[in-house]
């Protein structure tokens, strides 16, 4: 079979399973669409006119969940302490805004940052964020760090390869060096970059891909001397899978430590660097050391249809922290590395909460 | 995004009803094959066709508004790494409704899909254009807002990454 062949069939199969929604009412898909104009043009008057009420929503939004949305959850056997930070995903806008939390989920304060990304440095002082508000036409994506209350944004920019975006990125423990993912519309250099945590530049390639392959995600062992990252390619199965390779900062000792498709973007050093917690697709959380050996997945009793992602160690090594996904929206939520003593941390409901991370 | 009164509603609305009822299923199919999710799919078809809505006064009296929306569309679908990893991040691999639209294609359906999105974005585009709606160089050009050189440039390079993928000896067109 040729690919124009190939093709031809998967157009008409996918024409197929779009055409007609509904063929007995031709005007099924209109009528939604006007129903979810209307509803989104009533939602922009609400919000605009109720300011005030905003006070009462979190006491709302809490009784609802209370009422409508009960997992499973064991008492914490320690209270942890720390600040957390993580993103709400706006599908539309396609970035998160970020918040941070006490590691209870009191104390809920927006960093008034949208962005990709947002991760802790590892001291805390700071977040280090994609800047997706100073990407554009001529303006390649770059990092940069806000302060903890999302003041003070600080570029990274001093980068110059204009076609090389800088998304996602870790600041190493001694706080002086990003290891940062890099893409470019044409893929072509796609890897993963070191630059420096002081301006962003001295642009290091440590391990770049194939053509038209992405890596991503890369995060520092905590000592500084190896980078784990996520890599997709081709025909990898299931869809958004990929695998994660552990390499030295220098580029050397690359290797895969998860089979293909064993994996999902996200993944964390625990604090002692003894193992990596990862997403298997779709939905377990699974460790590994960084050699590959020991890959077991926690073991999370989970309600059908709920499915755990974005891990990130505690800074004590006690508590993985992630977000459970469940009947179209998430929290974040923590569990200790064997299991127990699930916990629900935030409580809005009918939000996509992601990708925290955890400091002291 | 801005949100503005939706004036053009009054103006025009039976025009743009007749639009989305004619446009609509082409254009899901379109966002279907670049991003591969349904849900997603769906919000992106949403969201372009409300833009047209807000805007029929204008887009309405286009020769081809059909083009407009479908270029709305492909950069919604397909906007290089970022887009490609904020699906993942979306979760939506966790949520039941999302795998039922998985499910219905064939596998190898699913696999040449796949292997278009893993394209560079603008030979992704081209040749969802291209197979899926079957459309003229110069109307993907058109789309686009490319030279119609650089359309069968794309086009070349895409299905011969697609053969490479697939493991497919030969293009026949």
């Amino acid at each position: 079979m040729t690919t124009d062949d190939r093709a031809r069939r998967a157009a008409e199969e996918l024409r197929r399973s779009v055409a007609g929604t509904d063929p007995n009412t031709p005007g099924a898909e209109l009528e939604r669409f006007h129903r979810e104009r209307r509803r989104r043009a009533q939602r922009q008057r609400r919000t605009a006119g109720l300011v005030a009420a905003a006070i009462a929503v979190p006491l709302i939004a809490v009784l609802a969940s209370v009422v409508h949305d009960r997992p499973p959850v064991v008492p914490a056997t320690a209270d942890p302490t720390g600040r957390i930070l993580f993103g709400r995903w706006s599908p539309t806008a396609e970035q998160g805004r970020w918040f941070t939390a006490n590691a209870d989920g009191t104390d809920v304060r927006s960093l008034g940052v949208t962005g990709t990304c947002a991760r802790w440095t590892p001291d805390g002082s700071r977040i280090l964020i994609t800047n997706d508000a100073a990407f554009g036409r001529g303006h390649p994506l770059r990092p940069a760090f806000v302060d903890p209350d999302g003041s003070d944004l600080q570029p990274l920019d001093a980068t110059a390869e204009p076609r090389l975006n800088l998304g996602c990125g870790d600041v190493s423990s001694d706080g002086r060096l990003i290891a940062i993912e890099g893409f470019t519309d044409d893929g072509s250099h796609n890897g993963i970059y070191l630059i420096r945590a002081s301006d962003g530049g001295g642009l290091r390639a440590v391990s770049i891909s194939p053509p038209g392959q992405h890596m991503g995600d890369p995060v520092f062992s905590p000592d500084g001397s190896r980078i784990a990252f996520f890599r997709d390619k081709p025909g990898v199965s299931p869809p958004g899978g990929g695998a994660i390779f552990v390499v030295d900062r220098d580029g050397s000792a690359l290797h895969r430590i998860t089979t293909w498709g064993g994996a999902f973007l996200d993944q964390s050093w625990s604090p002692d660097g003894r193992w990596i917690v990862f997403q298997r697709p779709y939905g377990v959380l699974t460790l590994v050391h960084p050699d590959g050996t020991g890959r077991h997945d926690v073991p999370l009793d989970l309600p059908a249809g709920a499915g755990a992602a974005n891990p990130s160690w505690s800074p004590d090594g006690r508590w993985i922290i992630f977000s459970l996904a469940r009947n179209g929206s998430s929290n974040i939520y923590r569990v200790h590395p064997d299991g127990t003593a699930l916990t629900r941390v935030t409580t809005t409901p009918g939000v996509l909460e992601q990708s925290p991370t955890w400091t002291k | 995004m801005h949100e503005r009164e939706e004036v053009p509603a009054e103006a025009a609305p039976e025009a743009f009803d007749s639009f989305f009822l004619r446009e609509h299923d082409t254009v899901l199919g379109l966002a279907l094959a670049l991003t591969g999710d349904r849900g997603i799919a769906e919000d992106i078809v949403q969201d372009a066709f409300l833009e047209a809505f807000r805007r029929w006064d204008r887009i309405g009296a286009y020769d081809q508004p059909g083009a407009w929306v479908r270029r709305v569309v492909v950069n919604m679908s397909v906007s290089s790494f970022r887009r490609h990893r904020s699906e993942l991040r979306m979760l939506r691999l966790l949520v039941a409704r999302h795998r039922s639209a998985v499910t219905e294609l064939s596998a190898s359906t699913v696999a040449f899909w796949d292997a278009v999105r893993m394209l560079p974005k603008r030979q992704a585009q081209v040749a969802a254009l291209f197979y899926l709606e079957d459309l003229a160089i110069a109307d993907i050009a058109r789309i686009l807002e490319m030279a119609e050189g650089t359309v069968k440039k794309h086009l070349h390079d895409g299905r011969k990454g697609l053969a490479l993928a697939l493991g497919d000896d030969e293009v026949d067109r």
